[in-house]
């Protein structure tokens, strides 16, 4: 199971990979969204875990691209500070799968993350 | 104050005559009713309408005003025979109105502080019986205020009796409060029975020991409210799940970062790049979220909105200088706890 985690915190980062590679996910780290859209081009994951405020791409612009540049159907979950109504209705209505606003508990980040690789 | 709202609600009427859309009278009427709620607490003739949705007072308190009675709370206002003198720390001044009816209706009196430090200045007065301290407040929050007051305002002046009212949704929240200093604790909203109990209670038991107040005040000075930690690791160890290996790194790297975080907000600030302070303050944040150091949280959150907004930036200063003292503080500690580990995993 390979995770991408976009998020260019390096706190942050550690955290999510730390949580993740326990419970046995490979992680790929992708540190802004220039570089989170050329890997989602580029590799298979089975899921994509995206912050919303990153250098050059944005999370909603990923997502957007994500699902109709790319047509990929690759399970979305946003992880950010960024908690009004208007931007995860936003975040939704582009593709997102699921929202978790920061900071995160990591025990239900993981049993999100787990809902999404059970169904695929 | 009554003549402003006339004004605004012959506005509003104006308004309500136009064409609206089912969403904007929505709002409309949500404005009026929330309006006419505060004009009747300036009239004095509140009366809790639970039915307004968002209603001004029910974001405070919770339960029907007529169920109020002072024979459910088993003391009547009469078991203190002096009047009780309230100092209520409470930023926002439509809550202030609300408990100034609630305080009239207990039969206080009740005096306002905007923040903490203006708190902290009227008691020292000496003219107040109990506090009421909103946790949450600009300039210098509650949790800091009541440690100040305990540890550094004179004689019985740091004894007063306060009880915390905070919004905070946390499982923790009460004991925090404790932690601080407060005496007790009341959620927001606030069941208004609740406060009334509690208030009564503390100012009885404060006037018992009045006698025997200069005994204890020599031991007292010593108190127990010295030595708290301005960290608090409890979210880092739920991260790490016991892989000391993590925390080291994430305590290694707040150590190397925060004195440069620190350096770039002064710098910034100075050449008043309001976009990069911004910034700065921003990806501050979630460090120290990692790192427990809440009592800065707030000043880093007003850094980065006052830079966003280029408002009230000359406050900045002197919100940089806390939030350097404060993580110079915290440092010392993530130090400690970082020693404690690389020696536990040599």
């Amino acid at each position: 199971m390979k995770i991408l985690v976009c998020e260019d915190d390096f706190m942050m980062i550690k955290a999510i990979e730390h949580k993740l590679q326990r419970e046995g996910y490979q992680v790929d780290v992708a540190n802004d969204g220039r570089v989170a859209s050329e890997k989602i081009r580029g590799g298979e994951y089975d899921l994509i875990i995206t912050d919303l405020l990153m250098p050059f791409t944005g999370g909603l612009e990923l997502i957007n691209m994500t699902r109709n540049e790319l047509n990929k159907t690759t399970p979305i979950i946003v992880l950010s500070k960024v908690g009004n109504e208007e931007t995860i209705i936003e975040a939704f209505k582009l593709g997102a799968d699921d929202y978790l606003t920061k900071p995160f508990s990591p025990n239900e980040l993981s049993i999100r993350v787990k809902r999404f690789l059970i169904k695929r | 104050m009554i003549q402003h709202l006339q004004r605004i609600f012959s506005q509003i009427s104006l308004l309500e005559k136009t064409r609206l859309s089912d969403e904007q009278a929505g709002i409309v009427q949500t404005i009026s009713d929330d309006l006419y709620s505060i004009k009747e607490l300036l009239e004095g003739t509140a009366v809790v309408k639970n039915s307004v949705k968002g209603s001004v007072e029910s974001s405070l308190f919770q339960g029907e005003e007529e169920n109020f009675d002072e024979q459910n709370t088993g003391i009547s206002s009469e078991s203190v025979s002096r009047s009780v003198n309230v100092l209520v720390a409470e930023d926002d001044s439509i809550n202030q109105l609300v408990i100034k009816k609630h305080m009239e209706k207990f039969g206080y009196k009740a005096d306002f502080a905007d923040n903490g430090q203006d708190a902290i200045e009227k008691l020292k007065s000496g003219n107040y019986d109990i506090v009421l301290m909103d946790m949450q407040m600009p300039v210098l929050d509650g949790y800091e205020a009541i440690q100040i007051i305990r540890k550094h305002l004179p004689g019985e002046l740091n004894r007063i009796p306060i009880i915390a009212i905070t919004a905070s949704i946390l499982s923790d929240a009460s004991r925090k409060c404790l932690d601080a200093g407060a005496d007790d604790y009341v959620p927001k909203p606030y069941d208004i029975n609740d406060l009334h109990e509690k208030m009564e209670k503390w100012v009885a038991k404060n006037g018992e020991s009045v006698n025997t107040k200069s005994v204890n005040n020599m031991n007292k000075q010593s108190n127990d409210h010295e030595g708290k930690s301005l960290i608090d690791l409890n979210y880092l160890n739920q991260l790490s799940e016991g892989d000391d290996e993590f925390s080291i790194s994430m305590l290694s790297y707040f150590l190397e970062n925060a004195p440069a975080v620190i350096a770039d907000l002064k710098q910034f600030y100075a050449g008043k790049d309001w976009k990069n302070l911004r910034n700065v303050a921003h990806k501050f944040k979630p460090q120290l979220t990692f790192m427990g150091i809440k009592s800065v949280f707030n000043e880093v959150e007003t850094i980065e909105q006052n830079a966003a907004s280029e408002k009230n930036t000359d406050q900045i200063p002197s919100l940089i200088d806390k939030t350097e003292a404060v993580c110079i503080e915290a440092m010392k500690e993530i130090k400690r706890e970082l020693d404690i580990l690389l020696e536990k995993n040599q």
